[in-house]
């Protein structure tokens, strides 16, 4: 009986394992992939303010006034409450998936057990391991399966919403914050026409601005491909978490390991591109 | 009039950009030929047209939240479970611990030795805290 139990529980322990090994990391990829919205500086407030100092030096003034960027700060704040619902969710995965959640200290139990104060009641050493190893094995198979089984309703609840709000955070970031650095390219060309053209300037001066203009324009090229590039890795995030929605529980282990090998495999391939930007 | 939904402020915002964009093409090619007065005039519509095509780009921004509310509720409810199954995972581990305490506070009991039994509420009571 006592052999069924261990055998039953072993396996149960095993496909439970398999399955938050892949959930736990597939989650820390998209993790690693999704803070990138941090580090990256993406912000229409920023935007905004640097258009309007743009403006002031074009005017010429030097009035100190603040910027008015207060539609630009709550288009920020609808987009940062976006990324915040999905990595907190992801988050939340990968915690609840982590092997440490279902490591026991066994071992005080079996020094407990074998202890010489148990009088009579005392097991013996030898036998006192191959107890806990038992509740070992029996504690993990049962919250191993406990967090496999949450986890799969979990992914499946929340895979519209996560398809949603990446869908609409790639729409504020690749569609009106990417739109928004198209004006400053034009606003830019603005500037440096009208300067080209003042005949005041020397040849040397008009040859210095149209090399400030050619800089400006390579910072605006380089926050469009790391938008670019964050679009990717957010869309592949999509994919992944619609995968593995469709596919846990239903798929073979060997399957599902294939499929996870690709999509953390396919998010470092994206996440140099990120890195190639930065050194460029 | 109804409000614009954010696809909708995008796509004027697009349209507004690739105005703006032909004006101000327009201007740098027809230059020699602009009197300062028009070349001004041009460049002011060129400008206002940004300006409205850069506001269009925020609105469309902010007007997402409308599309997506529900996405947020529900992916916050999600994570609270999950959340709440993380604490449920991690009492368990506490509970390990406690039944531990407990059945050395037994041994300890059953061995009559008082010293011991002392120690091992001290330990029970901190597993508990």
């Amino acid at each position: 009986m006592r052999v069924t139990i261990i055998c039953v529980s072993a396996v149960l322990f095993l496909s439970a394992c398999v399955n938050l090994k892949y959930i736990n990391d597939f989650s820390a990829s998209a993790i690693k992939g999704v803070v990138k919205f941090e580090t990256a500086g993406y912000s229409f407030t920023q935007i905004c303010v640097e258009d309007c100092r743009v403006n002031k030096i074009n005017l010429l003034d030097l009035n100190v006034s603040e910027c008015d960027c207060k539609a630009d700060k709550k288009a920020d704040s609808v987009t940062l409450q976006i990324y915040r619902g999905i990595k907190g969710y992801l988050d939340g995965l990968n915690k609840l998936s982590a092997k440490k959640l279902s490591t026991f200290k066994i071992e005080p139990l079996s020094k407990s057990l074998a202890s010489d104060d148990l009088g009579s009641l005392q097991i013996d050493k030898k036998y006192s391991g191959a107890y806990s190893a038992i509740a070992e094995i029996v504690l993990r198979a049962t919250t191993d399966q406990y967090r496999s089984r949450k986890l799969q309703e979990y992914i499946r609840a929340g895979n519209e919403p996560t398809t949603i709000l990446i869908e609409f955070l790639d729409f504020n970031l690749s569609s009106n914050l990417s739109g928004k650095l198209d004006i400053r390219k034009e606003q830019l060309k603005i500037s440096y026409f009208n300067l080209i053209k003042d005949q005041s300037l020397s040849a040397y001066e008009k040859r210095r601005a149209v090399e400030e203009y050619y800089n400006h324009l390579d910072a605006v090229s380089i926050q469009k491909k790391k938008l670019g590039t964050f679009s990717k890795t957010i869309n592949k995030i999509a994919v992944g978490h619609q995968n593995l929605s469709n596919n846990l529980g239903r798929m073979s282990a060997h399957e599902i390991r294939e499929q996870i090998k690709q999509f953390i495999k396919d998010l470092n391939l994206i996440n140099q591109e990120f890195t190639t930007i930065k050194n460029n | 009039m109804a409000e614009l939904s954010s696809k909708q402020a995008n796509e004027l915002a697009d349209m507004f950009l690739k105005i703006a964009q032909l004006t101000g093409n327009y201007r740098y090619s027809n230059s020699h030929i602009l009197s300062e007065t028009e070349d001004l005039q041009i460049q002011y519509y060129h400008t206002s047209l940004l300006n409205q095509a850069g506001q269009l780009y925020t609105e469309s921004a902010a007007l997402v939240m409308n599309d997506v509310e529900p996405a947020i509720s529900s992916i916050e409810n999600s994570t609270l479970k999950i959340k709440s199954s993380y604490r449920n995972l991690q009492n368990v581990t506490k509970v390990i611990n406690i039944v531990d305490s407990i059945v050395r506070l037994g041994s300890s009991i059953l061995s009559r030795k008082p010293l011991k039994i002392a120690e091992a509420i001290d330990d029970l009571v901190n597993k508990l805290e």
